[in-house]
């Protein structure tokens, strides 16, 4: 079996719409239904985990772990870019406190 | 399904990356390229890929956090996911869905925990919560801008009981982080133990400073990650009013240095070419310094890979550059794995400090003590990127052997390691050239050269040559001859010679199916082998090669053919030819038909011992008319010829063979010249007892005679000095090292030698060319005897003709009764006799000056011979003059030869 998950593309790109296909046999309806499940449930481990993924990022991650990358890097990966975006989007945060202050 | 949807790692990375951070695709460069490296360099998982694991692992996780309603909801998802056959690497998501999962109690801690890279410098954030962080707040603030990172221990920490107690104490002088440790490494004391001993003397100054005694004083019984957190925000806490830059801060920075990445305070400055910390930064020395140190690695580190990335692109870089390429590649790779798990254990105490003693805590100085054997390994690949640089193939083989001449059994193994991955393409080369024959080296890096302009005829001599350049140092000048001459035999054997055998046949030695090996072999004390295969190799394709020219193209048969014909060595034909040619050949050139000399060569061929040769030596030898200038008589045009060609050519190339028929010239009219005096002599033999009845004629006919001596007495003595000392004695020693070569090389050159020695004692090559005159007028002159001998024989045997009839009809006269002989007729007769007589003078006086002239020539001849370089000339001139004819006359023949019987050529 091919990786299907790799057919779930078209959300990536920050929208949440599929793309129309022209026509869809049943047994690509049947996976992509599948596809879309296993997204749910991963979603749903997700958030009961805490890991503050959304659909996209994890998305994402789920393609790039189907293709091989260690998770350990990737994990190591991840949490240093919300670390970046925190300390990045700290001093707008600082910046209003002080302002309050 | 639709393969054109599925995205490379790359690209998805980026997207994460731009996702996460939200920023467009241009910004995320760095962390991008920080990701990939992360990524790049951790292919291999160090846990278990087990799915079931790691659910029990969340579902503990979730347990110890006190959520089993959402444990209990997690083995059902887990259970639908399971019986959902989607995703192929289940264990990879969930294992990093648990990395990533945040204890929501933790949530708090989210912003003021993270030291980044990237970020600004966070001032202290108004977390109160004692139970998390140190509390600044509670310090006097004799520090203004607090320094960059917060703590960057997450978790929970001690007390702010604790902060309060070193921190305020800080108000002077910033001592460095670790006074007491100036060259101390953590590896002799704990770091506890340090730790103890500075906090011991901050609070000894502390307590001098007055300050409240109801702190206490740590002790030992201070939980590590307690004076963990002290010492960190003791550092944060350090004076001055300039940006504090704490250690582990600086360690992350040099972590990041280690890849090449400009970290926020170590910068790559171009101009110096070295990482420096930012000057504004209020740093220690020793930390300074350390920092700077550990940089060097980074410095190494985008050396090397500078070197590997420009090579890559560069597309005639060549297999042996690849390799190298490869091999580094290879050595950085380890160095990223090392750099994973330095980068690894940071996360590791960023995110479980609790628990983490103080000992695993990374700072400068462990990092300077891990990295310092890659350090002398990176050093050693620069410095062998260093001295490679602009260097491929061959050359390339040779730089990095010359790095393994070295004493440290450390860097000398890292070098012979690549050394070993470097050389496999050259000697993979190597073993294809000597067992096939074959060259295929696109990028020039082998040191055998092929020229494809050269076409097969000369295929031996031009096609294959060396290119010195590119010979490895670990191969001697005299192997890679010998790799040439094989690899040129096979060649030869194949295209000239048209003989397919192939070579396994010929080589009774195994080939060896690995070349790895053997390069590994090659610089061992097994050099012997790796000589000995090259030796065999060329023993048994030069034996081969020997042999097939041997039987199947007959080579030394035509080498002996070549002797017999051009050279005179058939001396029976060659007579016999030369009877059988002398009326065509006086002739004048231009009359000559070549299908009529042919004609007479094969008579003679058939009417002597020549007929018994082989027809192939026989098919091949023919008659070839030179070149005809005006007045030629035959004699000047006429020479021999021996067709060669295939593999004979090799051997007898154009030059070798326009030699021979130089030399086969000059023979031929050194021969001439005895056949000449043959003819002289017989004359003598014939007419002395006819002419004994004309007695005025002995004086002419006495000169004659004794002239003609002199002349053969010359040409005999040349002759024996051409055909036994220059031709026989050069012949035997040609044939003794043909017989005893080893390959076509010794027989070429041997051949060469030959006709060198040929030329040059025949007078034939460009010093002696005076001499070659000389001889040339004494052929003259004895060409002016021949005429002047057969005028007068002519001229007598006329007379005596004459005479004789006129007894004849006297006789007649007087048998028919009549008068024998009237007045009138007696007179007559008479008359002529008297003018025969005065012709006589003339004669005489002819001849001498003939006699004259030679005896002049002959005198010079040996003048020069004896100021001539080549010993055996200078003995000719003793046997010319055996009897010191010569010397009587010409005075300066008298003069002393010296001590090296050798007179000066300034006579």
């Amino acid at each position: 079996m091919k990786a299907y998950a790799i057919t779930n593309k078209a959300p990536i790109r920050g929208t949440h719409s599929r793309l129309p296909r022209p026509s869809l046999s049943a047994t690509e309806a049947a996976n992509l239904n599948a596809v879309s499940e296993t997204m749910d449930i991963l979603l749903e481990i997700s958030r009961i985990l805490n890991t503050g993924l959304d659909m996209e990022t994890l998305s994402i991650c789920v393609q790039l772990c189907e293709q091989g990358i260690n998770p350990e890097a990737l994990s190591s990966v991840i949490k240093e870019l919300c670390k970046a975006t925190e300390a990045l989007k700290a001093p707008e945060n600082m910046t209003s406190y002080l302002e309050r202050s | 399904m639709a393969t054109p949807d599925q995205k490379s790692p790359n690209v998805l990375l980026q997207n994460l990356c731009c996702r996460i951070l939200g920023r467009s695709e241009a910004d995320v460069a760095q962390q991008f390229q920080f990701a990939v490296r992360v990524i790049g360099s951790n292919f291999a998982p160090t846990v278990e890929r087990d799915e079931f694991l790691v659910a029990e692992k969340i579902k503990k996780e979730l347990i110890r956090q006190r959520r089993e309603a959402d444990a209990a909801l997690f083995s059902e998802l887990h259970r639908k996911l399971h019986s959902q056959g989607v995703l192929k690497n289940k264990w990879s998501i969930l294992y990093l869905l648990l990395n990533l999962s945040e204890d929501p109690r933790r949530q708090a801690n989210k912003v003021s925990n993270y030291a980044t890279l990237f970020a600004q410098a966070l001032p202290r954030d108004a977390h109160s919560t004692p139970y998390y962080c140190a509390r600044p707040q509670t310090l006097p603030l004799n520090y203004q801008d607090r320094g960059t990172q917060a703590v960057p221990s997450s978790g929970s920490l001690g007390s702010s009981g604790i902060s309060s107690i070193g921190m305020g104490a800080l108000g002077g002088p910033a001592p460095a982080p670790q006074p007491l440790l100036p060259g101390q490494s953590h590896q002799t004391l704990g770091v506890g133990d340090c730790l103890r001993q500075q906090l011991g003397s901050r609070l000894a100054w502390t307590l001098t400073a007055n300050q409240p005694s109801s702190q206490t004083p740590p002790s030992k019984g201070i939980p590590n990650a307690v004076s963990r957190s002290m010492t960190r925000s003791r550092r944060e806490g350090e004076t001055g009013g300039a940006m504090e830059i704490t250690e582990a801060a600086l360690v992350r920075d040099i972590l990041y240095v280690f890849q090449g990445i400009d970290g926020k305070n170590i910068k790559m400055s171009n101009t110096e070419n070295c990482y420096k910390v930012e000057g504004k930064a209020n740093l220690s020395k020793s930390l300074r310094d350390t920092a700077v140190r550990l940089a060097e690695l980074g410095w190494l580190h985008n050396k090397i890979r500078k070197y590997t990335d420009q090579r890559s692109l560069d597309r005639s870089f060549g297999l042996v550059g690849q390799s190298f390429c490869a091999a580094l590649h290879q050595e950085l790779k380890e160095y990223y794995r090392l750099l994973s798990v330095l980068h690894s254990q940071l996360q590791l105490e960023d995110d479980q400090g609790v628990n983490l003693g103080l000992e695993s805590s990374l700072t400068l100085r462990r990092l300077l003590v891990w990295t310092y054997d890659p350090k002398i390994r990176l050093k050693t690949l620069a410095a062998l990127v260093d001295h490679c640089q602009g260097r491929k193939g061959g050359e390339l083989a040779s730089a990095v052997h010359a790095y393994t001449r070295t004493g440290d059994p450390y860097m000398r193994s890292l070098v012979q390691h690549i050394l070993s991955l470097v050389s496999h393409p050259v000697l993979s080369f190597l073993y294809r050239w000597i067992y096939d024959g074959e060259l295929e080296d696109t990028y020039h890096e082998f040191f055998v050269a092929s020229d494809p302009t050269v076409k097969t005829d000369r295929l031996w001599h031009d096609k294959y040559t060396l290119r010195k350049s590119m010979i490895p140092s670990f191969m001697t000048m005299d192997q890679s001859r010998k790799v040439l001459l094989i690899g040129k035999s096979i060649n030869f054997l194949h295209q000239v010679c048209h003989d397919q055998t192939p070579t396994t046949k010929m080589i009774a030695v195994t080939k060896s199916a690995e070349p790895p090996q053997d390069a590994a072999d090659l610089f061992t004390d097994l050099e012997n082998a790796f000589q000995g295969k090259i030796d065999a190799a060329y023993f048994e394709t030069s034996k081969y090669l020997l042999d097939v020219l041997n039987k199947k193209y007959s080579l030394l048969d035509h080498m002996q053919a070549m002797r017999r014909y051009l050279l005179l060595g058939q001396g029976d034909f060659i007579r016999h030819l030369m009877d059988l040619l002398k009326p065509e050949l006086v002739r004048p050139a231009t009359t000559l038909y070549q299908h009529n000399l042919t004609g007479i060569l094969e008579t003679a061929v058939r009417a002597t011992n020549a007929q018994f040769d082989s027809p192939e030596t026989l098919r091949r030898l023919d008659v070839r008319l030179l070149e005809v200038s005006p007045g030629d008589t035959g004699w000047d045009v006429f020479s021999l010829d021996y067709h060669v060609d295939g593999p004979i050519a090799t051997v007898f190339t154009r030059e070798c063979m326009s030699h021979y028929l130089r030399v086969f010239n000059f023979l031929w009219r050194a021969k001439r010249m005895e056949y000449i005096l043959t003819d002289i002599r017989k004359g003598h033999m014939c007419n002395a007892k006819l002419l004994r009845n004309m007695p005025e004629l002995s004086g002419v006919l006495h000169q004659c005679h004794i002239l003609a001596s002199e002349m053969v007495h010359f040409i005999h003595q040349m002759q024996y000095y051409i055909t036994f000392e220059v031709l026989e004695c050069s012949w035997d020693e040609l044939w003794n090292r043909v017989q005893q070569a080893q390959d076509l090389d010794h027989i070429i050159a041997a051949h060469e030698a030959f006709l060198d020695t040929i030329t040059s004692r025949c007078l034939l090559d460009s010093g002696s060319r005076v001499l070659l005159n000389q001889l040339r007028a004494v052929f003259d002159q004895i060409i002016e005897l021949q005429n002047a001998q057969d005028a007068i024989y002519r001229a007598a045997l006329e007379e005596l003709q004459r005479r004789l009839q006129f007894e004849e009809k006297k006789k007649q006269h007087e048998i028919e009764g009549q008068w024998g002989v009237t007045a009138a007729e007696e007179e007559e007769e008479n008359r002529r006799i008297r003018e025969f007589q005065e012709s006589i003078p003339k004669m005489c006086s002819q001849l001498q000056i003939l006699t004259h002239f030679y005896q002049g020539i002959v005198q010079q001849f040996l003048v020069l011979l004896t100021t001539s370089s080549d010993e055996s000339l200078r003995f000719l001139s003793f046997r010319l003059d055996f009897n010191e004819h010569y010397k009587a006359r010409e005075p300066r023949l008298r003069v002393s030869l010296g001590t090296r019987g050798r007179r000066s050529a300034h006579m």
